[in-house]
């Protein structure tokens, strides 16, 4: 078993009308995995999403499942189990027809089938008498149809295309947490396309980052959050998500804000301690959650209070260093006195990014 | 809020449009039952007799079956080879999609006399006219624009997700065909089977330069016998009964369309 993974995707590459949608992908899926696909529209999700369900081939590269090379093999004869971000009922037929349908295929029939279609409805939480047409249906219901559907055919994998997009906030974050929870009921190996980082961090056991048909970064949400490999990902994860500070090396102790101001940080993150020649731009990423406000104190940033919005148990404060806009999120409690403060970043672990590649740079030791 | 008197003139108007509409088909259908042996409105002695003779009048018989038997043999090729058009042009998305559209759609914009004289032409070349074939042939010729352009909006209006579904689920193409797209596609096949149905059994130009004294339709028949006759009685019964069948058909589809909704 070790070394061959249930799902393993090998150089995978499309080109849609000469425009690349996967560019040399590489991706392993452990058995009972929930992973999510991460990615802004357009970074090729979808199209790995359709090429692993069989409706679109690739170019290149190589897929095996459970040990078999299922590259070539059509939709029909995957057992794949594919969920439409809108749901794709069969309009004509009943719910339960629906549900059926995928058991007709495989040609269970009579009082199997009928057990099948119950239990695939009472897992998603439906009525299984509910005799309805598809169109009587809310959103949510016939997305709870459409998911039934998939898993009645027992799926060696579940596909799941922006699984919460055409739900309203309420729902969906209780359907979020349904969704991992049938995972965890079914065991069914799951995949799920999203460009919510929240949506993917709250379900997924893994996420893998795309951008430009490429893998980012593919790591539990944890490892994502703490330590993301490119500014773009330290930038799309986290609510609200970290600030991208542009620097400047000035020389060993001190950096150059944008704008042109001075700011002597602590000996944890001066250029020298990270590796930064003087001279070398780059980005800091800036969790909103971990940043302070002080009144005075060496290693401070300097920064002009803006807008605060408060959100409840927390307040987003909005600040500018220099030419540069960021936001913290601090307790609701906390005075913030203005019109200037000092911000402080944590010393620990900084993350820093080449401002050009966008590489994360090597963590000094 | 609506005055009684806006809402009793709305319906007054709405009432001498369909009137205006209407009234020729309703004196249609009185003057039928009329026992005179010319047209009269209003009928002033009521009888079957026109009925009796039309059924029994050898030629519009053999008209009537010449027509209808054309009208099915061209409404099956006609929307067969549209549903093919349609569906390789909606799913298969070719570069030259709108050209092929535009060619198929073209047919409509030109006035029929054109089409029957090209079609003459050709037809002599080929030693066709006055056959069943070259008939048949011309009627597909002007009927399959209009199956093409209903089978084309059908089948745009199916989403092409539920195929993906459907196959996702285990099935072949055969049985995407036979269980999603033939029964979703059904509302429009019928209606683009009507409609062609109707276009050939109305045709009297391209009929009349084609079929020869062989192939004589209904529509052609009629023409001709109005030339000669004036108004028979004869006529005016089966144009009743037209009137009849095509209302009887519209209610029958009504209700398999809410039918076919419900199930």
């Amino acid at each position: 078993m070790t070394g061959f993974p249930y799902l393993r995707i090998r150089s995978l590459g499309k080109a849609y009308r000469g425009a690349t949608a996967l560019h040399d992908f590489d991706l392993d899926v452990e058995q009972g995995a929930f992973v999510a696909l991460l990615g802004p529209s357009g970074c090729g999700k979808s199209t790995l999403l359709q090429i692993l369900s069989g409706l679109l081939e690739p170019d290149r590269g190589e897929i095996h499942l459970a040990g078999a090379d299922i590259t070539r093999l059509p939709p029909w004869r995957r057992n794949i189990g594919l969920v439409f971000q809108n749901y794709a009922l069969f309009p004509h037929l009943s719910i339960r027809q629906n549900v059926r349908f995928g058991l007709d295929m495989l040609g269970i029939k009579g009082k199997e089938a009928d057990a099948r279609v119950d239990e695939a409805l009472e897992m998603v939480g439906l009525d299984p008498a509910l005799a309805r047409r598809p169109s009587e249906l809310s959103g949510g219901q016939q997305q709870r149809v459409a998911i039934a559907r998939a898993i009645a055919i027992r799926p060696r994998l579940l596909l799941l295309d922006e699984p919460l997009s055409n739900l309203d906030a309420v729902l969906r974050q209780k359907v979020r947490l349904e969704l991992r929870q049938l995972h965890d009921r079914t065991g069914i190996t799951t995949i799920m396309v999203t460009h919510d980082q929240a949506e993917a961090l709250a379900t997924a056991d893994r996420v893998a980052v795309m951008e430009a048909g490429r893998l980012l970064q593919y790591e539990a949400p944890q490892g994502l959050y703490r330590n993301p490999a490119t500014a773009f990902i330290a930038g799309f994860i986290g609510s609200p998500a970290a600030n991208l500070l542009p620097l400047v090396a000035r020389d060993t102790a001190s950096w150059t804000l944008p704008g042109g101001e001075l700011w002597q940080p602590d000996a944890a993150l001066t250029p020298a301690r990270n590796g930064v020649a003087a001279g070398a731009a780059c980005l800091m990423a800036l969790r909103p959650e971990t940043l302070a406000l002080g009144s005075l104190g060496p290693g401070g940033l300097p920064v002009r209070i803006g807008a605060i919005e408060f959100t409840g148990g927390d307040q987003l404060v909005h600040v500018e260093a220099g030419q540069a806009r960021l936001t913290l999120r601090l307790p609701a409690g906390t005075r913030v006195a203005g019109p200037t403060a000092w911000l402080f970043p944590p010393i620990q672990s900084p993350l820093l990014f080449d401002a050009n590649t966008g590489r994360r740079l090597p963590t000094p030791h | 809020m609506k005055s009684r008197f806006s809402d009793a003139m709305t319906l007054a108007v709405v009432l001498a449009i369909l009137l205006f509409i209407l009234a020729p088909i309703l004196v249609l259908l009185f003057s039928a039952f009329d026992g005179g042996n010319i047209f009269r409105f209003p009928p002033r002695t009521y009888s079957l007799r026109w009925f009796e003779a039309a059924f029994n009048h050898p030629e519009y018989r053999s008209s009537l079956w010449i027509s209808t038997l054309l009208g099915v043999i061209a409404t099956v090729i006609a929307v067969s080879l549209a549903s093919l058009a349609a569906f390789g042009l909606v799913r298969g998305r070719p570069r030259y999609r709108f050209a092929v559209e535009v060619l198929l759609l073209a047919p409509l914009t030109l006035p029929l006399v054109v089409w029957a004289i090209a079609l003459l032409s050709i037809y002599a070349e080929l030693g066709m006219n006055g056959t069943l074939t070259g008939l048949i042939l011309a009627h597909v010729t002007i009927t399959l624009p209009f199956a093409a352009r209903i089978m084309i909006a059908t089948l745009n209006e199916i989403d092409p997700r539920l195929e993906a579904a459907a196959k996702s689920l285990g099935a072949t193409p055969v049985q995407v065909l036979r269980r999603i797209t033939l029964p979703l596609a059904l509302p429009g096949l019928l209606s683009s089977s009507a409609i062609a149905f109707l276009v050939s059994f109305n045709d009297v130009v391209v009929t009349t330069l084609i079929a020869g004294a062989g192939w004589i339709t209904f529509p052609v028949r009629t023409f001709s016998r109005l030339r000669t006759e004036g108004i028979d009685p004869t006529t005016i019964a089966i144009g009743a009964m037209i009137v009849a069948f095509t209302l009887l058909l519209i209610l029958v589809g009504q209700r398999l369309f809410q039918l076919s909704r419900r199930f």
